[in-house]
């Protein structure tokens, strides 16, 4: 092959490359799905939820107002009082609140595929191991209810939260059976649950 | 009734043995000196026993602070719970102004970094400086980017001779409750490595364990100074040495480039002390907020360790 051709070749690939199309002719990656995956298509995907949760953060705010504030150096009590009372105001003002609220259809959809992104090939086992050495528990949560202080909080695997939308202070992902959970950790309420999230989740005690 | 007698015979004859308690750490004149407790807070009869031997310990070796592995309230949370659980075991301790400072495990709830006697100063994962050392206190039940991100820029500016990383989940272990975190140890190690981490410590498993250094890094479990799994050490590659048929707390001492450990059972027996030296590997700064390709190559940060056990028991 003389140069000339090898560098003809080489333009071709690389213009087959940059429109895409080389993805196009092996069938197996539709460009939407590219699209997806990228940071912007996964905050487009998700957009909705953070909305929502945002909603969320936003009503917390609000309802903080006229309850002492544990800050950086509170006793056990005033970290009781102060979780309690803000927990009493949010069940008030969200006691219409049901499954699903946060986490719609479309939501769980995303969430579904970014759990099935991080959990393929080599980082599957290692995701699985971790929810079980996380001491992973089943039990029955409610919507806009405390999670309970006596259970332990499940560990959620690094890779997964490379993989999901950040999240405002004091709302973590929780993984409880097969489910994943927003929790508010200031108030230990539970703001929304994604049933089924984990249809291969490893076994639970 | 026959069965409680029993028990409370058997918890005297366990707890009988108090020799005359012997530390043998240098005690060098401006040295660090700390505990290192974790999975301590049951407020079980094991807790009040092993925390009572801490209190021994520190009449002898007196300690400004301790490092908490995390699940420091098992259980319940309320007021009580952080008195039966933390406040009246460690009461001699407290009163003695010794600083505990802690990290969160699977056990805890995220509003434990708001508790004043914790000094986690509100959040989730910090670090603080005593001395030449600086340690870093993680959350690794939700290691997230951010935490990330955040560990990443603490390192990269960090000038201190020492580095001290403490969090709940063990990237070694060989016990068979839990064992190795291994997509954690895939996450961290590396910053470890790449920016000269010389000692972890973590708990979980409820055992002492001290691995040989993996990769130039000297990895603790000490999750057994309120809970215990008596035989649940399995023994690996990596373990240097083990102690799993009681609960047990460390003493740690820096001076200059000297590590000195010294592990403590409740029962007041030294099972396992050693040396760790810090090697003299020249450590260039770099500056803040840079990526971590502008950082010095692996041999210019990795500070390296030398463990030299002084005395083992098998």
């Amino acid at each position: 092959m003389s140069a000339v051709t090898r560098s003809w070749l080489a333009c071709c690939t690389l213009l087959l490359l940059a429109s895409g199309a080389g993805e196009a002719v092996s069938g197996e990656t539709p460009a939407g799905a590219v699209q997806e995956k990228s940071p912007d298509g996964m905050r487009a995907r998700f957009k909705e939820f953070l909305d929502r949760v945002n909603e969320y953060d936003k009503l917390r705010n609000s309802l903080r107002g006229g309850i002492p504030e544990a800050g950086k150096k509170a006793t056990a009590e005033q970290i009781q009082k102060h979780q309690e009372m803000l927990a009493a105001k949010i069940e008030e003002a969200r006691k219409d609140a049901k499954q699903g609220d946060i986490f719609i259809p479309d939501s769980q959809k995303a969430f579904r595929d970014a759990i099935g992104s991080a959990h393929s090939g080599k980082h599957a086992r290692k995701i699985d191991r971790t929810i079980v050495q996380g001491e992973p528990v089943k039990l029955d949560l409610y919507i806009n209810k405390p999670y309970p202080d006596k259970i332990p909080v499940t560990t959620v695997p690094p890779t997964l939260l490379q993989h999901f939308p950040k999240l405002p202070k004091k709302i973590e992902y929780r993984i409880v059976g097969d489910d994943l959970v927003l929790e508010d950790t200031e108030s230990r309420l539970v703001i929304d649950i994604f049933p089924g999230a984990f249809p291969n989740a490893p076994p639970r005690t | 009734m026959s069965r409680i007698l029993i028990r409370i015979l058997f918890g005297a004859i366990l707890v009988l043995p108090a020799a005359a308690q012997k530390i043998t750490l240098p005690q060098a004149k401006g040295s660090v000196r700390f505990a290192v407790i974790g999975d301590s807070g049951s407020g079980e009869r094991l807790q009040y026993e092993t925390a009572d031997r801490l209190r021994l310990a520190h009449q002898q070796f007196p300690f400004e602070f301790a490092l908490m592995l995390g699940d420091n309230i098992y259980g319940s949370k309320t007021p009580r719970d952080f008195a039966k659980k933390f406040e009246l075991p460690y009461k001699p301790l407290l009163d003695n102004k010794v600083t505990f400072y802690a990290s969160l495990g699977n056990h805890d709830v995220p509003e434990e970094q708001s508790y004043k006697l914790f000094n986690m100063g509100g959040q989730r994962y910090y670090s603080f400086k005593r001395g030449n050392v600086r340690f870093f206190a993680l959350d690794s039940n939700y290691m997230d980017p951010d935490q990330l991100a955040w560990l990443t820029a603490q390192l990269q500016n960090s000038t201190d001779d020492w580095k001290i990383a403490f969090f709940h989940h063990p990237l070694y272990s060989s016990a068979r409750a839990h064992g190795s975190s291994l997509e954690l140890r895939g996450i961290l190690e590396p910053l470890f490595e790449k920016y000269g981490v010389q000692v972890v410590f973590s708990g979980h498993d409820h055992v002492y364990e001290r691995m040989t250094p993996q990769k130039g890094i000297a990895y603790f479990t000490e999750g057994s100074s309120g809970q215990l799994r008596p035989g649940d050490i399995r023994g690996a590659a990596f373990t240097a040495k083990s102690f799993d048929t009681d609960c047990t707390f460390i003493l740690m001492e820096i001076a200059q480039n000297d590590l000195y450990f010294e592990t403590i059972s409740r029962t007041g027996e030294t099972v396992d002390s050693g040396k760790i030296t810090r090697s003299e590997a020249k450590k260039e700064t770099v500056p803040a907020g840079s990526s971590l390709q502008q950082t010095p190559s692996r041999g210019a940060v990795s500070a390296g360790v030398q463990v030299l056990p002084n005395r083992t028991r098998q």
